[in-house]
Protein backbone atom coordinates (compact mmCIF):
# COMPACT_ATOMS: atom_id res chain seq x y z
CA UNK A 1 0.00 0.00 0.00
CA UNK A 2 1.51 2.99 -1.24
CA UNK A 3 0.65 5.33 2.26
CA UNK A 4 2.16 2.63 4.49
CA UNK A 5 5.53 2.26 2.13
CA UNK A 6 6.01 6.02 2.36
CA UNK A 7 5.78 5.63 6.08
CA UNK A 8 8.25 2.90 6.40
CA UNK A 9 10.52 4.59 4.09
CA UNK A 10 10.43 7.81 6.31
CA UNK A 11 10.75 5.86 9.23
CA UNK A 12 13.66 3.82 8.20
CA UNK A 13 15.48 7.71 7.61
CA UNK A 14 14.91 8.33 11.18
CA UNK A 15 17.94 5.64 12.07
CA UNK A 16 17.59 5.91 15.50
CA UNK A 17 20.29 2.63 15.96
CA UNK A 18 22.38 4.76 14.08
CA UNK A 19 22.42 8.43 15.87
CA UNK A 20 23.27 5.89 18.73
CA UNK A 21 26.43 4.21 16.86
CA UNK A 22 27.42 8.28 15.83
CA UNK A 23 27.32 9.48 19.33
CA UNK A 24 30.02 6.79 20.62
CA UNK A 25 31.64 7.04 17.78
CA UNK A 26 31.99 10.78 18.78
CA UNK A 27 32.58 9.81 22.16
CA UNK A 28 35.79 7.86 20.85
CA UNK A 29 36.98 10.30 19.16
CA UNK A 30 37.08 12.86 22.29
CA UNK A 31 38.50 10.11 24.65
CA UNK A 32 41.13 9.59 21.40
CA UNK A 33 42.25 13.53 21.88
CA UNK A 34 41.79 13.45 25.25
CA UNK A 35 44.35 10.69 25.68
CA UNK A 36 46.49 12.29 23.25
CA UNK A 37 46.56 15.27 25.24
CA UNK A 38 46.97 14.08 28.67
CA UNK A 39 50.41 12.16 27.25
CA UNK A 40 51.93 15.09 25.96
CA UNK A 41 51.31 17.67 28.78
CA UNK A 42 52.73 14.97 31.23
CA UNK A 43 55.65 14.40 28.65
CA UNK A 44 56.45 18.09 28.62
CA UNK A 45 56.15 18.33 32.43
CA UNK A 46 58.29 15.90 32.48
CA UNK A 47 60.97 17.54 30.07
CA UNK A 48 60.85 20.65 32.24
CA UNK A 49 61.40 19.37 35.48
CA UNK A 50 64.59 18.33 33.83
CA UNK A 51 67.20 14.91 34.70
CA UNK A 52 66.12 12.75 31.61
CA UNK A 53 69.04 11.11 29.86
CA UNK A 54 67.25 10.86 26.48
CA UNK A 55 64.68 13.86 26.61
CA UNK A 56 64.62 13.40 22.35
CA UNK A 57 62.79 10.08 23.30
CA UNK A 58 60.38 12.11 25.23
CA UNK A 59 60.16 14.42 22.62
CA UNK A 60 59.25 11.70 20.20
CA UNK A 61 56.53 10.20 22.20
CA UNK A 62 55.35 13.96 21.98
CA UNK A 63 56.04 14.45 18.20
CA UNK A 64 53.79 11.19 17.35
CA UNK A 65 50.91 12.48 19.76
CA UNK A 66 50.91 15.63 17.87
CA UNK A 67 50.97 14.13 14.35
CA UNK A 68 48.50 11.52 15.04
CA UNK A 69 45.83 14.45 16.86
CA UNK A 70 46.16 16.38 14.04
CA UNK A 71 45.66 13.52 11.74
CA UNK A 72 42.73 11.95 13.19
CA UNK A 73 41.11 15.65 13.74
CA UNK A 74 41.62 16.55 10.02
CA UNK A 75 40.06 13.00 9.43
CA UNK A 76 37.43 12.19 11.34
CA UNK A 77 36.10 16.06 12.54
CA UNK A 78 33.31 15.50 9.76
CA UNK A 79 33.18 12.11 9.67
CA UNK A 80 33.44 10.11 12.85
CA UNK A 81 32.71 6.51 11.09
CA UNK A 82 36.39 6.54 10.93
CA UNK A 83 37.10 7.13 14.84
CA UNK A 84 36.75 3.61 15.62
CA UNK A 85 37.60 1.99 12.47
CA UNK A 86 40.44 -0.84 12.52
CA UNK A 87 43.62 1.50 11.37
CA UNK A 88 42.96 4.29 14.07
CA UNK A 89 42.34 1.74 16.78
CA UNK A 90 45.91 -0.35 15.52
CA UNK A 91 47.60 3.40 15.13
CA UNK A 92 46.35 3.64 18.78
CA UNK A 93 47.57 0.31 20.00
CA UNK A 94 51.04 0.62 18.49
CA UNK A 95 51.27 4.41 19.86
CA UNK A 96 50.23 3.45 23.41
CA UNK A 97 52.99 0.42 23.16
CA UNK A 98 55.31 2.67 22.55
CA UNK A 99 54.57 5.44 25.19
CA UNK A 100 54.20 2.03 27.95
CA UNK A 101 57.73 1.48 26.70
CA UNK A 102 58.76 5.03 26.35
CA UNK A 103 59.86 5.71 30.19
CA UNK A 104 62.56 2.61 29.78
CA UNK A 105 63.74 4.31 26.49
CA UNK A 106 64.12 7.65 27.74
CA UNK A 107 66.28 6.98 30.83
CA UNK A 108 63.70 7.64 33.46
CA UNK A 109 61.37 4.17 34.28
CA UNK A 110 59.33 5.74 37.02
CA UNK A 111 58.24 8.24 34.96
CA UNK A 112 54.68 7.71 34.08
CA UNK A 113 54.35 10.22 31.35
CA UNK A 114 52.05 8.35 28.86
CA UNK A 115 49.06 9.24 31.46
CA UNK A 116 45.74 8.06 30.65
CA UNK A 117 46.39 7.39 26.59
CA UNK A 118 46.50 3.37 27.37
CA UNK A 119 43.68 3.25 29.09
CA UNK A 120 41.71 5.60 26.97
CA UNK A 121 42.96 3.25 23.86
CA UNK A 122 41.38 0.41 25.12
CA UNK A 123 38.32 2.40 25.67
CA UNK A 124 38.18 3.54 22.12
CA UNK A 125 38.13 -0.13 21.03
CA UNK A 126 35.78 -1.52 22.90
CA UNK A 127 33.21 0.88 21.67
CA UNK A 128 34.40 -0.53 18.40
CA UNK A 129 33.09 -3.59 19.80
CA UNK A 130 33.44 -5.76 23.12
CA UNK A 131 36.16 -8.43 21.08
CA UNK A 132 38.46 -5.44 19.97
CA UNK A 133 37.90 -3.83 23.65
CA UNK A 134 39.40 -7.29 25.17
CA UNK A 135 41.91 -7.48 22.44
CA UNK A 136 43.92 -4.18 22.72
CA UNK A 137 43.16 -4.66 26.82
CA UNK A 138 44.95 -7.92 26.81
CA UNK A 139 48.32 -6.26 24.44
CA UNK A 140 48.72 -3.65 26.37
CA UNK A 141 48.14 -5.47 29.87
CA UNK A 142 51.44 -8.06 27.83
CA UNK A 143 53.40 -4.86 27.30
CA UNK A 144 52.90 -3.40 30.43
CA UNK A 145 54.11 -6.49 32.37
CA UNK A 146 57.14 -7.32 29.70
CA UNK A 147 58.65 -3.69 30.11
CA UNK A 148 60.03 -4.75 32.96
CA UNK A 149 58.81 -4.36 36.74
CA UNK A 150 59.92 -1.01 37.93
CA UNK A 151 56.73 -1.37 40.35
CA UNK A 152 54.82 -4.28 40.28
CA UNK A 153 52.40 -2.61 42.25
CA UNK A 154 52.02 -0.36 39.76
CA UNK A 155 51.78 -2.15 36.78
CA UNK A 156 49.43 -4.71 37.98
CA UNK A 157 47.08 -2.12 38.91
CA UNK A 158 47.64 -0.73 35.20
CA UNK A 159 46.66 -4.16 33.98
CA UNK A 160 43.81 -4.27 36.02
CA UNK A 161 42.24 -0.94 34.80
CA UNK A 162 43.09 -1.99 31.30
CA UNK A 163 40.83 -5.10 31.66
CA UNK A 164 38.37 -3.40 34.40
CA UNK A 165 37.55 -0.54 31.67
CA UNK A 166 37.20 -3.36 28.87
CA UNK A 167 34.12 -5.62 30.73
CA UNK A 168 32.65 -2.56 32.21
CA UNK A 169 32.30 -0.47 29.28
CA UNK A 170 31.43 -3.25 27.09
CA UNK A 171 28.81 -4.07 29.29
CA UNK A 172 27.52 -0.48 29.93
CA UNK A 173 27.38 -0.08 25.85
CA UNK A 174 25.67 -3.55 25.53
CA UNK A 175 23.05 -2.36 27.63
CA UNK A 176 22.65 0.88 26.15
CA UNK A 177 22.24 -0.95 22.29
CA UNK A 178 19.82 -2.69 23.33
CA UNK A 179 17.66 -0.10 25.13
CA UNK A 180 17.90 1.65 22.26
CA UNK A 181 16.56 -1.00 19.28
CA UNK A 182 13.92 -1.92 22.39
CA UNK A 183 12.72 2.11 22.00
CA UNK A 184 13.09 2.10 18.34
CA UNK A 185 10.67 -1.12 18.14
CA UNK A 186 8.41 0.52 20.37
CA UNK A 187 8.71 3.50 18.37
CA UNK A 188 7.95 1.71 15.48
CA UNK A 189 5.29 -0.41 16.86
CA UNK A 190 3.41 3.28 17.70
CA UNK A 191 4.59 4.36 14.10
CA UNK A 192 2.18 1.36 12.55
CA UNK A 193 -0.52 1.65 15.35
CA UNK A 194 -1.22 5.60 14.76
CA UNK A 195 -1.02 4.23 10.90
CA UNK A 196 -3.84 1.91 11.61
CA UNK A 197 -5.87 4.35 13.34
CA UNK A 198 -5.58 6.84 10.44
CA UNK A 199 -6.37 4.11 7.90
CA UNK A 200 -9.52 3.07 10.04
CA UNK A 201 -10.16 7.24 10.69
CA UNK A 202 -10.03 7.53 6.88
CA UNK A 203 -12.03 4.82 6.28
CA UNK A 204 -14.64 5.27 8.09
CA UNK A 205 -14.92 9.42 7.23
CA UNK A 206 -15.41 8.47 3.44
CA UNK A 207 -15.56 4.24 2.92
CA UNK A 208 -18.60 3.45 5.46
CA UNK A 209 -20.12 7.10 5.02
CA UNK A 210 -20.35 6.28 1.31
CA UNK A 211 -21.51 2.60 2.28
CA UNK A 212 -24.48 4.31 4.41
CA UNK A 213 -25.01 6.54 1.99
CA UNK A 214 -25.78 3.66 -1.04
CA UNK A 215 -27.50 1.63 1.44
CA UNK A 216 -29.89 4.66 2.06
CA UNK A 217 -30.40 5.00 -1.44
CA UNK A 218 -30.50 1.42 -2.43
CA UNK A 219 -33.94 2.24 -5.06
CA UNK A 220 -32.07 4.98 -7.11
CA UNK A 221 -29.39 3.30 -8.55
CA UNK A 222 -28.33 6.17 -10.40
CA UNK A 223 -27.19 8.19 -7.20
CA UNK A 224 -25.97 4.76 -6.18
CA UNK A 225 -23.27 4.53 -8.98
CA UNK A 226 -22.34 8.01 -8.68
CA UNK A 227 -21.71 7.48 -5.09
CA UNK A 228 -19.73 4.46 -5.68
CA UNK A 229 -17.33 5.93 -8.66
CA UNK A 230 -16.93 9.24 -6.35
CA UNK A 231 -16.15 6.93 -3.48
CA UNK A 232 -14.12 5.05 -5.85
CA UNK A 233 -12.07 7.90 -6.84
CA UNK A 234 -11.63 9.42 -3.62
CA UNK A 235 -10.30 6.12 -2.16
CA UNK A 236 -7.40 5.63 -4.84
CA UNK A 237 -6.49 9.12 -5.10
CA UNK A 238 -6.05 8.18 -1.34
CA UNK A 239 -4.15 5.15 -1.74
CA UNK A 240 -1.89 5.90 -4.65
CA UNK A 241 -1.36 9.82 -4.06
CA UNK A 242 1.71 10.58 -1.89
CA UNK A 243 0.56 12.88 1.37
CA UNK A 244 0.03 16.51 0.67
CA UNK A 245 1.08 16.46 -2.77
CA UNK A 246 -1.58 18.66 -4.03
CA UNK A 247 0.23 20.58 -7.02
CA UNK A 248 -2.62 21.62 -9.77
CA UNK A 249 -1.56 20.35 -12.73
CA UNK A 250 -4.02 20.19 -15.56
CA UNK A 251 -4.52 16.54 -15.36
CA UNK A 252 -5.26 17.09 -11.86
CA UNK A 253 -7.63 20.13 -12.52
CA UNK A 254 -9.37 18.14 -15.16
CA UNK A 255 -9.64 15.12 -13.08
CA UNK A 256 -11.77 17.88 -9.83
CA UNK A 257 -13.41 18.73 -13.45
CA UNK A 258 -14.95 15.19 -14.33
CA UNK A 259 -15.17 14.66 -10.46
CA UNK A 260 -17.74 17.57 -9.95
CA UNK A 261 -19.67 17.15 -12.92
CA UNK A 262 -20.01 13.21 -12.70
CA UNK A 263 -21.32 13.82 -9.21
CA UNK A 264 -23.85 17.10 -10.00
CA UNK A 265 -25.05 15.06 -13.28
CA UNK A 266 -25.33 11.64 -12.55
CA UNK A 267 -22.93 10.57 -15.65
CA UNK A 268 -20.12 8.29 -16.00
CA UNK A 269 -17.13 10.27 -17.17
CA UNK A 270 -14.28 8.00 -19.12
CA UNK A 271 -11.47 10.15 -18.48
CA UNK A 272 -7.88 9.31 -20.33
CA UNK A 273 -5.36 11.52 -19.53
CA UNK A 274 -2.16 12.04 -21.69
CA UNK A 275 0.92 13.71 -20.29
CA UNK A 276 0.64 16.52 -17.58
CA UNK A 277 2.08 19.64 -17.11
CA UNK A 278 1.54 22.57 -15.20
CA UNK A 279 -1.82 24.77 -15.44
CA UNK A 280 -1.24 27.78 -17.38
CA UNK A 281 -3.55 30.77 -18.30
CA UNK A 282 -4.57 28.97 -21.45
CA UNK A 283 -4.79 26.01 -19.73
CA UNK A 284 -7.07 27.08 -17.30
CA UNK A 285 -9.59 28.80 -20.07
CA UNK A 286 -9.24 25.15 -21.71
CA UNK A 287 -10.35 23.63 -18.72
CA UNK A 288 -13.27 25.89 -18.39
CA UNK A 289 -14.60 25.54 -21.79
CA UNK A 290 -13.97 21.51 -21.15
CA UNK A 291 -16.48 21.95 -18.16
CA UNK A 292 -18.86 24.19 -19.77
CA UNK A 293 -18.74 20.75 -22.57
CA UNK A 294 -18.42 18.20 -19.62
CA UNK A 295 -22.14 19.71 -18.69
CA UNK A 296 -23.19 20.35 -22.26
CA UNK A 297 -23.02 16.79 -22.65
CA UNK A 298 -24.35 15.59 -19.41
CA UNK A 299 -27.46 17.75 -19.64
CA UNK A 300 -28.40 17.97 -23.23
CA UNK A 301 -27.32 14.56 -25.01
CA UNK A 302 -29.23 12.18 -22.82
CA UNK A 303 -25.90 9.79 -22.87
CA UNK A 304 -24.92 7.91 -19.78
CA UNK A 305 -21.13 7.83 -20.74
CA UNK A 306 -18.72 10.58 -21.54
CA UNK A 307 -15.66 10.18 -22.84
CA UNK A 308 -12.95 12.43 -22.21
CA UNK A 309 -9.82 12.50 -23.31
CA UNK A 310 -6.81 15.28 -22.54
CA UNK A 311 -3.01 15.62 -24.46
CA UNK A 312 -1.17 17.48 -22.36
CA UNK A 313 1.95 18.83 -24.67
CA UNK A 314 2.82 21.81 -26.56
CA UNK A 315 -0.33 22.07 -27.90
CA UNK A 316 -3.14 20.71 -25.26
CA UNK A 317 -6.22 18.75 -26.88
CA UNK A 318 -9.15 18.03 -24.93
CA UNK A 319 -12.26 16.00 -26.32
CA UNK A 320 -15.11 15.51 -24.89
CA UNK A 321 -17.00 13.23 -27.03
CA UNK A 322 -20.93 11.63 -26.29
CA UNK A 323 -22.72 8.99 -28.03
CA UNK A 324 -26.11 10.94 -27.24
CA UNK A 325 -28.78 12.30 -29.10
CA UNK A 326 -26.77 15.12 -30.91
CA UNK A 327 -27.57 18.14 -32.44
CA UNK A 328 -27.09 19.78 -35.90
CA UNK A 329 -24.48 22.58 -35.57
CA UNK A 330 -25.54 24.59 -38.29
CA UNK A 331 -28.90 24.90 -36.76
CA UNK A 332 -27.90 26.40 -33.87
CA UNK A 333 -28.76 29.97 -33.17
CA UNK A 334 -25.44 32.34 -32.44
CA UNK A 335 -27.51 33.06 -29.47
CA UNK A 336 -26.85 30.27 -27.87
CA UNK A 337 -24.74 30.75 -24.82
CA UNK A 338 -23.00 27.83 -23.61
CA UNK A 339 -21.22 26.98 -27.10
CA UNK A 340 -20.74 30.44 -28.12
CA UNK A 341 -19.21 32.18 -25.12
CA UNK A 342 -17.82 29.99 -22.78
CA UNK A 343 -16.23 27.07 -25.16
CA UNK A 344 -15.93 29.41 -28.38
CA UNK A 345 -15.11 33.21 -26.74
CA UNK A 346 -13.04 31.88 -24.50
CA UNK A 347 -10.54 29.41 -26.42
CA UNK A 348 -10.18 32.63 -28.67
CA UNK A 349 -9.55 35.55 -26.15
CA UNK A 350 -5.79 32.96 -25.53
CA UNK A 351 -5.40 32.42 -29.28
CA UNK A 352 -6.89 28.27 -28.85
CA UNK A 353 -9.89 26.59 -31.24
CA UNK A 354 -12.72 24.98 -30.78
CA UNK A 355 -14.44 22.58 -33.26
CA UNK A 356 -18.14 21.08 -32.74
CA UNK A 357 -19.35 17.84 -34.64
CA UNK A 358 -22.76 16.43 -34.13
CA UNK A 359 -25.00 14.60 -35.80
CA UNK A 360 -28.36 14.17 -34.73
CA UNK A 361 -29.07 10.47 -33.41
CA UNK A 362 -25.20 10.03 -33.63
CA UNK A 363 -23.74 11.79 -30.84
CA UNK A 364 -21.62 14.73 -30.60
CA UNK A 365 -17.69 15.73 -29.91
CA UNK A 366 -16.70 18.89 -28.64
CA UNK A 367 -12.47 19.20 -29.78
CA UNK A 368 -10.66 21.72 -27.74
CA UNK A 369 -7.24 23.18 -28.04
CA UNK A 370 -4.82 26.02 -27.10
CA UNK A 371 -1.05 26.32 -27.55
CA UNK A 372 1.25 26.26 -24.12
CA UNK B 1 -17.94 -22.71 -31.15
CA UNK B 2 -17.95 -21.89 -27.49
CA UNK B 3 -15.20 -20.24 -26.12
CA UNK B 4 -13.48 -21.90 -22.45
CA UNK B 5 -12.69 -18.82 -20.39
CA UNK B 6 -10.43 -19.33 -16.97
CA UNK B 7 -11.03 -16.23 -14.22
CA UNK B 8 -8.55 -14.83 -12.16
CA UNK B 9 -9.36 -12.78 -9.62
CA UNK B 10 -9.22 -12.11 -5.78
CA UNK B 11 -12.41 -10.80 -5.68
CA UNK B 12 -15.23 -13.64 -5.09
CA UNK B 13 -18.12 -10.92 -5.70
CA UNK B 14 -16.25 -9.70 -9.09
CA UNK B 15 -15.71 -13.61 -10.00
CA UNK B 16 -19.57 -14.33 -9.56
CA UNK B 17 -20.31 -11.28 -11.36
CA UNK B 18 -18.43 -12.33 -14.37
CA UNK B 19 -19.36 -15.64 -14.16
CA UNK B 20 -23.37 -14.86 -13.91
CA UNK B 21 -22.85 -12.30 -16.93
CA UNK B 22 -21.04 -13.99 -19.37
CA UNK B 23 -23.33 -15.26 -22.55
CA UNK B 24 -23.52 -19.37 -22.78
CA UNK B 25 -20.98 -19.47 -25.29
CA UNK B 26 -18.58 -18.40 -23.07
CA UNK B 27 -18.24 -21.41 -20.99
CA UNK B 28 -15.95 -20.46 -17.51
CA UNK B 29 -13.80 -23.81 -17.12
CA UNK B 30 -11.94 -22.83 -13.90
CA UNK B 31 -11.16 -20.33 -11.50
CA UNK B 32 -8.51 -19.20 -8.95
CA UNK B 33 -7.86 -16.10 -6.36
CA UNK B 34 -3.93 -16.09 -6.33
CA UNK B 35 -0.68 -16.11 -8.29
CA UNK B 36 0.09 -19.72 -7.50
CA UNK B 37 -2.73 -21.55 -7.87
CA UNK B 38 -3.65 -19.63 -11.05
CA UNK B 39 -0.61 -20.61 -12.66
CA UNK B 40 -1.26 -24.45 -12.10
CA UNK B 41 -4.95 -24.84 -12.86
CA UNK B 42 -4.55 -22.66 -15.88
CA UNK B 43 -1.55 -24.99 -17.15
CA UNK B 44 -3.67 -27.94 -16.21
CA UNK B 45 -7.01 -26.58 -17.96
CA UNK B 46 -6.10 -24.84 -20.57
CA UNK B 47 -8.35 -22.49 -21.66
CA UNK B 48 -8.53 -20.23 -24.78
CA UNK B 49 -8.85 -16.96 -22.47
CA UNK B 50 -7.97 -16.18 -19.02
CA UNK B 51 -9.74 -13.02 -17.49
CA UNK B 52 -6.88 -11.79 -15.46
CA UNK B 53 -7.08 -9.20 -12.41
CA UNK B 54 -3.99 -6.83 -12.78
CA UNK B 55 -3.14 -6.44 -9.17
CA UNK B 56 -3.28 -10.46 -7.64
CA UNK B 57 -2.01 -11.58 -4.08
CA UNK B 58 1.40 -13.84 -4.45
CA UNK B 59 3.11 -11.98 -7.58
CA UNK B 60 0.41 -9.81 -9.69
CA UNK B 61 -1.11 -10.31 -13.21
CA UNK B 62 2.31 -10.22 -14.88
CA UNK B 63 3.49 -12.69 -13.17
CA UNK B 64 1.25 -15.35 -13.91
CA UNK B 65 1.20 -14.02 -17.99
CA UNK B 66 4.73 -14.57 -17.68
CA UNK B 67 4.15 -18.22 -16.02
CA UNK B 68 1.98 -19.19 -18.21
CA UNK B 69 3.58 -17.93 -21.17
CA UNK B 70 6.30 -19.77 -20.80
CA UNK B 71 4.72 -23.25 -20.57
CA UNK B 72 2.25 -22.31 -23.10
CA UNK B 73 2.09 -19.87 -25.65
CA UNK B 74 -1.62 -20.92 -27.00
CA UNK B 75 -3.63 -19.66 -23.64
CA UNK B 76 -4.82 -15.92 -24.48
CA UNK B 77 -4.90 -13.29 -21.73
CA UNK B 78 -7.36 -9.96 -20.92
CA UNK B 79 -6.34 -8.25 -18.38
CA UNK B 80 -8.52 -6.23 -16.26
CA UNK B 81 -8.44 -4.13 -13.09
CA UNK B 82 -9.77 -0.76 -11.41
CA UNK B 83 -6.16 -0.16 -10.96
CA UNK B 84 -5.39 3.17 -11.75
CA UNK B 85 -1.26 2.67 -11.52
CA UNK B 86 -0.48 2.68 -15.12
CA UNK B 87 3.22 0.08 -14.79
CA UNK B 88 1.33 -2.64 -13.55
CA UNK B 89 -1.04 -2.56 -16.76
CA UNK B 90 1.88 -1.75 -18.77
CA UNK B 91 3.26 -4.98 -17.26
CA UNK B 92 0.71 -7.58 -17.72
CA UNK B 93 0.40 -6.06 -21.55
CA UNK B 94 4.32 -6.49 -21.81
CA UNK B 95 4.18 -9.80 -20.37
CA UNK B 96 2.01 -11.36 -23.17
CA UNK B 97 -1.64 -10.07 -22.43
CA UNK B 98 -3.45 -9.22 -25.34
CA UNK B 99 -5.65 -6.28 -23.94
CA UNK B 100 -6.63 -4.53 -20.76
CA UNK B 101 -10.40 -3.46 -19.91
CA UNK B 102 -11.45 -1.39 -16.92
CA UNK B 103 -13.34 -3.91 -14.50
CA UNK B 104 -16.52 -1.43 -14.94
CA UNK B 105 -16.89 -2.31 -18.48
CA UNK B 106 -20.28 -3.80 -19.26
CA UNK B 107 -21.23 -7.16 -19.60
CA UNK B 108 -21.73 -7.10 -23.12
CA UNK B 109 -18.67 -5.19 -24.01
CA UNK B 110 -16.56 -7.57 -21.87
CA UNK B 111 -18.00 -10.60 -23.83
CA UNK B 112 -17.16 -8.75 -27.06
CA UNK B 113 -13.85 -8.26 -25.52
CA UNK B 114 -13.00 -11.99 -24.49
CA UNK B 115 -14.38 -13.15 -28.04
CA UNK B 116 -11.97 -10.42 -29.90
CA UNK B 117 -8.82 -11.61 -27.88
CA UNK B 118 -9.42 -15.52 -28.18
CA UNK B 119 -9.85 -14.55 -32.29
CA UNK B 120 -6.41 -13.27 -32.21
CA UNK B 121 -7.33 -9.27 -31.90
CA UNK B 122 -5.87 -6.90 -29.39
CA UNK B 123 -8.35 -5.20 -27.28
CA UNK B 124 -7.35 -1.77 -26.08
CA UNK B 125 -9.58 0.41 -23.95
CA UNK B 126 -9.35 4.00 -23.87
CA UNK B 127 -7.53 3.58 -20.68
CA UNK B 128 -5.10 1.57 -22.06
CA UNK B 129 -4.56 3.71 -25.20
CA UNK B 130 -3.72 6.56 -23.17
CA UNK B 131 -1.24 4.98 -21.12
CA UNK B 132 0.34 3.45 -24.41
CA UNK B 133 0.74 7.02 -25.59
CA UNK B 134 1.76 7.85 -22.38
CA UNK B 135 4.62 5.55 -22.43
CA UNK B 136 6.08 5.79 -25.93
CA UNK B 137 5.44 9.78 -25.93
CA UNK B 138 7.98 10.10 -22.53
CA UNK B 139 10.74 7.84 -24.04
CA UNK B 140 13.33 10.62 -25.29
CA UNK B 141 13.87 10.23 -29.50
CA UNK B 142 17.92 9.36 -28.93
CA UNK B 143 17.27 5.73 -26.80
CA UNK B 144 14.36 4.87 -29.42
CA UNK B 145 15.71 1.99 -31.58
CA UNK B 146 13.40 2.92 -34.79
CA UNK B 147 12.50 -0.68 -35.62
CA UNK B 148 10.22 -1.11 -32.39
CA UNK B 149 10.05 1.90 -30.11
CA UNK B 150 8.48 4.44 -32.07
CA UNK B 151 4.85 4.29 -33.23
CA UNK B 152 3.60 5.37 -36.41
CA UNK B 153 1.90 8.34 -37.22
CA UNK B 154 -0.94 6.25 -37.83
CA UNK B 155 -0.95 4.24 -34.87
CA UNK B 156 -1.14 7.12 -33.15
CA UNK B 157 -3.79 8.54 -34.08
CA UNK B 158 -5.48 4.88 -33.77
CA UNK B 159 -4.46 5.08 -30.05
CA UNK B 160 -5.80 8.73 -29.55
CA UNK B 161 -9.23 7.66 -30.98
CA UNK B 162 -9.55 4.73 -28.98
CA UNK B 163 -9.05 7.22 -26.13
CA UNK B 164 -11.55 9.09 -27.05
CA UNK B 165 -14.05 6.52 -26.58
CA UNK B 166 -14.15 6.01 -30.55
CA UNK B 167 -14.84 2.16 -31.40
CA UNK B 168 -12.95 0.54 -34.17
CA UNK B 169 -15.61 0.82 -36.41
CA UNK B 170 -15.74 4.59 -35.32
CA UNK B 171 -12.17 4.63 -36.14
CA UNK B 172 -12.28 3.07 -39.54
CA UNK B 173 -14.44 5.28 -40.49
CA UNK B 174 -12.83 8.42 -39.32
CA UNK B 175 -9.55 7.75 -40.86
CA UNK B 176 -11.19 6.23 -44.19
CA UNK B 177 -9.59 2.61 -43.53
CA UNK B 178 -10.73 -0.74 -42.74
CA UNK B 179 -11.75 -1.90 -39.70
CA UNK B 180 -8.96 -5.00 -40.58
CA UNK B 181 -6.46 -2.52 -40.81
CA UNK B 182 -7.56 -0.73 -37.35
CA UNK B 183 -7.09 -4.08 -35.79
CA UNK B 184 -3.64 -4.79 -37.61
CA UNK B 185 -2.71 -1.33 -36.42
CA UNK B 186 -3.58 -2.29 -32.57
CA UNK B 187 -2.25 -5.47 -32.90
CA UNK B 188 1.14 -3.83 -34.13
CA UNK B 189 1.39 -1.41 -31.04
CA UNK B 190 0.45 -4.21 -28.56
CA UNK B 191 3.79 -6.16 -30.38
CA UNK B 192 5.58 -3.28 -30.30
CA UNK B 193 5.19 -2.67 -26.58
CA UNK B 194 5.60 -5.92 -25.71
CA UNK B 195 9.59 -5.80 -27.49
CA UNK B 196 10.62 -2.34 -26.63
CA UNK B 197 13.23 -2.08 -24.68
CA UNK B 198 12.70 -2.76 -21.24
CA UNK B 199 14.93 0.08 -19.59
CA UNK B 200 13.00 2.86 -21.83
CA UNK B 201 9.57 1.98 -20.01
CA UNK B 202 11.07 0.88 -16.71
CA UNK B 203 12.37 4.59 -17.24
CA UNK B 204 8.75 5.70 -17.85
CA UNK B 205 7.44 4.58 -14.97
CA UNK B 206 10.02 5.92 -12.93
CA UNK B 207 9.69 9.43 -13.97
CA UNK B 208 5.45 9.13 -13.57
CA UNK B 209 6.55 8.66 -9.66
CA UNK B 210 6.10 4.70 -9.57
Amino acid sequence: MGAMGLFLDRLGKFGQVEDLELTFRRIAFGARLFGLAWMAVLAIVTLAQGGVPRPWVVLAAVAAAAIWLMVSAATQRSDFSLATSRASILVDLVLAAAALWAPRWAGVPTALFYGGFPLLTVAVATVRSRRAGWLVAALLSVVTLARGAFDLVVSVSQVITNLATAALLSWVLEVLRRSEATSQEAQAARVRAEERSAVAAHLHDSVLQTLALIQRSAADPGEVGTLARRQERELRSWLYSPDGKQDRSVAAELRATVDEVETDHRVEVELVVVGDGPLTASRQSLMAAGREALVNAAKHSGAGKISAYLEVGDTTRLFVRDRGVGFDPAAVGPDRHGLADSITGRLAKVGGRAEVRSEVGAGTEIRLEVEG
Amino acid sequence: MSIRVFLVDDHDLFRAGVRTALPEDLVVVGEASEAGPAIELIVERRPDVVLLDVHLPGGGGSAVVRAVRELDQEITFLALSASDAPEDVVAVIRGGARGYVTKNIAPHELAAAIRKVAAGDAVFSPRLAGFVLDAFASVSAKDIDPELDLLSGREREVLQLIARGYTYKEIAEELFISVKTVESHVSAVLRKLQLSNRHELARWAHDRGF
